[in-house]
């Protein structure tokens, strides 16, 4: 298990916040009825968590698998034979041997519907303009439980709208049903409590604290785990209707923690990423820096290829770009100034192909680049903000090259470059001819003779690295085709071809070569790789990266009063004076 | 003196000229071929030795677009497969849906049903004798038929919004009611309807070349028939007494008075007879409906099944929930298979549906009046001579839309 | 009603019949692919069921039955922790043809399955019962792929003949292309001095140039 100070939740255990995973209690088996069916279920299991176990649905908004209950929503109410006569909440009460529990007697249904219809009496109707719909829990449970029309005959509580919670999430108190999820999570999960209950009654509402957004790099899980459009994505508000996207799996490319995502794409163009359930890198959590490198995939993206500096570039068909490469480097192949620069956003089908070519050109200097380290945390967050450093230099210890800093780039005079994040620009200018397979359209391209479009690694194919030496696969997540982009390995093979040599015409054959290689990958298949992917136990660090402490609260924002002053308006005016 | 000039004996011309059968293309794209269907005959001077017929122009992928669309999405696609008649295709397969759900119509939709789809059964026979008269030349009557279906089909535009391609039936229920004034326009203009018929009827039924181009032609047993699969009115042109509103009553029939007129011989003439005198007992059925109809609701108030009325759905969040749904995930129809059939106006027009519990079906298959019949059409023009085809094809009255889906 | 006729199936053919059920009114039976032809016959001739009419017969692709969904996406979400996008659907048996059979002197009615592997999709054919089976048949082939033993003419009825693949099996994909078929020429038709370009009775696909020509696999 990854010691990545995350909280680990096996088993759906409900619990306190910190303890979670330290209630010394041995799993036991114990024999439920739940409808008449016998499940064999955990003992820490609560009722929802054993009928879940033989495909009984019962509803809940306010409960959450990895959060602590809360017993607020009223909707998982069933009956068991221990409390005859009476409505149990289902993510409260622990199984016992020998309990019997009925979820489709006339007393749950109508307290299913009576709870939808009570959620609904002053929820706005809002579905046209709700990013939630589509993912909707109300919606669900609506059609599901409580296809009634409404009996309110006056008007509806008008509450705070679009209130700006923080760089990612804005809130909407009418929407809000008051599970308190998010509460939870910023407390016990993301473990900085930005979030409150204000107010009471059905005037209640969620809050940030005076002069304190919710800056938490963890808060748009809120917006994930939030049942309903209360709290909802900047990002990706009215980007796109989720009915319209297509989910598809990848890893993220933010840091070397590999957090495990879906990518939701519709067309060339993804519109968000949503973490994807990996218990031993990422549980059902993702950091927002993470969220945002989709933007990197649709944005200022190359899409043609190019030949030409300055006022000679022209957008030019590949094979033709693939020639004038080939035309400009074949004279410099082995006389000792070809250099060939991969970078640690590369995956290591990318990375291979890369050494292959350099191979091909007799490259004698191999060098590393990669996106400047960042700040990190004991949770999801690291400070190296490459995919796949560990995966580029175990590709090069494969192929037995050495890899050298970026910075010791002078004395080149051909560049060959995969991806080009963080190549010196001032020496780049310097060179003779600098070939770039570049996904991203920055200063460093506008200096390369010939620029062949990369895919990003959210659409192709490969496999990734993380710090921890795990390796997991991406997948081709955004399949349609933006202009002629193509993976780093394929524009290889092109130019290989062109020099007179063979390349990779698969990521699977890419890794392949890697497999027979290196000793790390011995008898793995790219096509047999595992959805969850792999520790490569002899990768292992040695010691943990450098963790920054968990900051104290209000460490890292400025901060107003921490208590509101006696007399002060709290929660009357429309739009929130005092937050 | 000159010897007389040697008598050319015609029969022993034609005896001593060489002649072998030869084999033409008749279509897709030929104006009898109706519904694009080719037909290869092998012919032997004038008459059909063999026939293959080849279908599959029309086809447009009903079953594999239904399994991409919402349950009522698919509605308009059922328009397209008898668009001679699309309402009594609209009926039979809510009708299915309806059966895998669970759900009744509502009284007053059912009768509205029931006088959409007897005014679509009389638009196909029109269109069909129609077409008989037109390809043996009589053009008038054609004429009169289309005059006739012109009639109808302004009511029917009036009433659903559409002439052809309607989707006027829904889950429970019917999209529109009838219009005020609708059904005083349509009590009168269906003498005239009948007025039409009955001059088709005087033009036609004695007039000695058209007995004789029809009468004998292209016969078949009972029997025989329905080995072939054959249903409706080319089922009962043989004397077989078989209409599915008879022997299994759906919808409201049984609480209508109706005759089935049968024929005797199966031969095409049967065939023509008895469209005519379906026409007047749909017209009966038509009247006896809006007589019987009774106020009320035209689609039920479950919302898991029909959208909410428009006050609910921009005023209430159930309402716009419930629209959502069911326009964006489609009405969830409980797992299961059925096969649901109606009299359409070619036959048994039989749907058989699978769903799996989501908003799409899983899988529809159209069973379609007209497949066996075509199939059995080498049989009917066999020996008969190549003119003699134009009217067995007319008679048989293949819609290309319900063939092929 | 058409439970007797249940029952009485049941008793000629105990071992025939695998399962049985009612739904919505729709008698159902499932019978062994070997037995098909005995139980159909039995049904179709015997005096007591004489069910003469074959409304149809249906093919279906259960492959997705479980894993097809619309919507549910707060239902699906990742709390769920079977909800796997990626998991491919395997389901055996994959395959069923229904048989639809009528009695127009009982009216009563009788759907007969045969459920079929993926992997082995022959089943023997009926057109010796009844003549409409020779269509249906050849309409499940062209649409399933499905091989029926002992038809007179097991041949494509709806699609060309050039085309490629079953389309309602449920991995066809709906959007899919099918390779461009070039222009059959007729070697013994007789043509006129038509003006067509490259002169007379020169077919039209050696003249044709563009896009459509060039291999869409090809790569670059």
């Amino acid at each position: 298990m990854s010691d990545s100070g995350a909280v680990n939740t096996a088993g759906g255990q409900p619990g306190a916040a910190k303890g979670q995973a330290s209630i010394p209690v041995p799993p036991k088996l114990v024999k439920v009825f739940v409808d008449g069916m016998e499940v064999t279920a955990d003992s820490r299991d609560n009722l929802i968590e054993a009928a879940r176990r033989i495909g009984v649905a019962i509803p809940y908004f306010c409960y959450h698998p990895r959060l602590s209950i809360a017993g607020q929503c009223r909707m998982c109410l069933v009956e068991t034979s221990d409390a005859p006569g009476r409505l149990v909440p289902g993510c409260q009460v622990r199984v016992k041997e020998g309990l019997k529990v009925v979820t489709n007697s006339p007393a749950v249904k109508d307290n299913q519907r009576g709870c939808m219809e009570f959620h609904l009496v002053n929820h706005p109707v809002d579905c046209a303009i709700c990013d939630q719909s589509g993912e909707c829990k109300l919606q669900d449970y609506y059609m599901e439980y409580d296809h009634q029309p409404s009996r309110i005959r006056t008007y509806k509580l008008n509450k705070p709208k679009r209130e700006i919670f923080g760089p990612l999430v804005v809130y909407d108190a009418e929407r809000c049903i008051m599970c308190t999820r998010c509460v939870r999570f910023m407390d016990e999960i993301a473990q900085e409590p930005q979030l409150a209950v204000v107010e009471r009654g059905s005037h209640s509402l969620i809050s940030i604290f005076p002069g304190q957004p919710l800056d938490s790099q963890y808060s748009g899980n809120t917006v994930d785990i939030c049942p309903v459009g209360a709290l909802l994505n900047r990002d990706f508000r009215f980007q796109s209707r989720v009915w319209f996207v297509n989910k598809s799996p990848s890893v993220c490319t933010g840091c070397s923690n590999g957090c495990n995502v879906y990518v939701e794409s519709r067309g060339n163009v993804a519109y968000r990423l949503l973490p994807r359930r990996n218990e031993e890198v990422n549980q059902v959590w993702m950091c927002d820096h993470g969220r945002l490198t989709y933007h990197e995939t649709n944005d200022k993206r190359v899409e043609w290829a190019r030949t030409g500096r300055g006022e000679h570039a022209a957008s030019v068909g590949p094979r033709i770009a693939v020639d004038r490469a080939v035309e400009l480097l074949m004279p410099l192949a082995g006389q000792g100034g070809v250099g060939v620069a991969i970078s640690a956003q590369c995956t290591n089908e990318e990375a291979a192909a890369a050494f292959q070519l350099g191979a091909q050109l007799r490259a004698q200097r191999f060098f590393f680049c990669e996106k400047p380290p960042g700040d990190s945390d004991d949770f999801l967050i690291r400070a190296d903000k490459n995919p796949n450093a560990n995966g580029v230099k175990l590709v090069a210890e494969a192929f037995g090259m050495k890899l050298e800093d970026i910075s010791q780039i002078d004395g080149v005079k051909a560049l060959v470059a995969m991806r080009t994040d963080g190549l010196p620009l001032e020496k780049l200018a310097r060179l003779e001819v600098f070939v770039a397979i570049a996904q991203n359209e920055d200063a460093s391209t506008a200096e390369a003779d010939v620029v062949l479009p990369c895919e990003s690694v959210y659409e192709q194919d490969g496999t990734l690295i993380n710090w921890y030496g795990r390796l997991q696969r991406t997948w081709d997540s955004v399949p349609a085709p933006r202009g002629d982009a193509a993976p780093g390995w394929s524009w290889a093979e092109r130019l290989l071809s062109g020099l007179g040599g063979t390349g990779f015409r698969s990521a699977a054959a890419a890794f392949k070569l890697l497999a027979e290689r290196s000793p790390n990958l011995v008898g793995l298949s790219f096509d047999q790789l595992s959805d969850d992917g792999m520790v490569l136990d002899r990768l292992l660090p040695w010691q943990w990266p450098a963790r920054a402490p968990r900051p104290l609260p209000g460490a890292h924002s400025v901060r107003g009063p921490q208590t509101t002053p006696p007399g002060t308006k709290v929660g009357d005016e429309p739009s929130g004076a005092s937050r | 003196m000159t010897e007389p000039a040697p008598q050319h004996d015609p029969l022993a011309l034609e005896e001593d000229l060489p002649s072998a059968p030869m084999t033409i293309n008749l279509g897709p794209s030929h104006p009898a071929m109706h519904g694009t269907v080719r037909l290869v005959v092998t012919v032997d001077g004038e008459t059909i030795t063999e026939a293959i017929p080849e279908i599959g122009f029309l086809h447009r992928g009903f079953s594999k677009s239904s399994e991409n669309s919402t349950w009522h999405q698919v509605l308009p696609y059922t328009d397209r497969l008898n668009y001679v008649s699309p309402i009594l295709n609209n009926t039979a397969y809510i009708m299915g849906v309806e059966k895998l759900i669970g759900i009744k119509c509502t009284e007053r939709a059912e009768y509205l049903r029931v006088v959409g789809g007897e005014i679509s059964r009389i638009c196909d026979h029109l269109t069909c004798i129609g077409a008989i008269g037109l390809e043996l030349g009589a053009y008038t009557v054609f004429l009169y038929a289309i005059e006739a279906r012109e009639l109808l089909w302004d009511r029917i535009a009036e009433l659903t919004g559409a002439r052809v391609t309607v989707s006027w039936t829904r889950i429970s229920g019917v999209a529109s009611d009838m219009p005020a004034g609708w059904e005083q326009h349509l009590r009168d203009c269906l003498p005239r309807v009948i007025e039409l018929t009955n001059e088709i009827d005087t033009l036609l039924t004695n007039n000695r070349i058209f007995i004789d181009r029809t009468r004998g032609i292209g016969v078949i047993s009972g029997e025989e028939a329905i080995d072939w699969g054959f249903t409706g009115p080319c089922l009962r042109a043989t004397g077989v007494n078989y209409d599915v509103r008879k022997a299994h009553p759906y919808s409201v029939y049984d609480r209508m008075d109706f005759e089935i007129p049968l024929g005797s011989r199966g031969d095409t003439y049967d065939r023509y007879i008895l469209r005519l005198a379906e026409i007047r007992q749909s017209h009966r059925i038509v009247i006896q409906a809006l007589d019987q109809m009774p106020p009320g609701p035209i689609v039920t108030d479950d919302w898991r099944y029909a959208l909410p009325p428009k006050k609910d759905v921009f005023g209430s969040i159930e309402g716009v929930m419930a629209h959502f749904k069911l326009i964006m995930e489609g009405i969830k129809v409980p797992p299961g298979e059925v096969y649901v059939y109606t009299e359409g106006a070619n036959g048994e027009l039989g749907f058989h549906i699978v769903s799996n519990g989501q908003g799409k079906p899983y899988a529809i298959q159209v069973r379609g009046p007209g497949l066996p019949i075509l199939s059995a059409l080498p049989r009917l023009i066999k020996g008969h001579a190549v003119a003699d085809l134009i009217p067995i094809f007319d008679s048989i009255n293949m819609i290309g839309g319900e063939v092929e889906q | 009603m058409s439970q007797a006729l249940v029952e009485l199936v049941r008793e000629k053919f105990p071992e025939a019949v695998t399962s049985w059920h009612s739904h919505r009114g729709d008698e159902v039976i499932t019978v062994r692919r070997e037995n098909l032809v005995e139980v159909i016959r039995f049904l179709r001739n015997d005096p007591q069921t004489d069910m003469k009419l074959l409304r149809q017969i249906a093919g279906v692709d259960l492959l997705t039955f479980k894993s097809e969904m619309t919507g549910g996406g707060a239902l699906a979400s990742i709390e769920v922790p079977e909800y796997d996008l990626r998991k491919k659907p395997h389901v055996e048996p994959r395959y069923y043809v229904a048989y639809n059979l009528y009695s127009l002197t009982k009216h009563h009615a009788l759907r007969v399955r045969v459920d079929l592997r993926s992997d082995d999709v022959k089943l023997p054919s009926i057109t010796s019962l009844y003549r409409t089976a020779d269509w249906w048949e050849r309409y499940v082939y062209d649409m399933f792929g499905f091989e029926f033993t002992g038809h007179p003419n097991l041949t494509r009825l709806l699609m060309y003949p050039e085309f490629q693949g079953h389309p309602l099996r449920k991995d066809y994909p709906v959007r899919k292309r099918q390779p461009l078929v070039p222009e059959l020429d007729f070697p013994d038709l007789i043509r006129g001095p038509g003006p067509g370009p490259g002169g007379a009775g020169v077919p039209m696909s050696q003249t044709h140039v563009g896009r459509h020509n060039v291999d869409p696999d090809a790569y670059d």
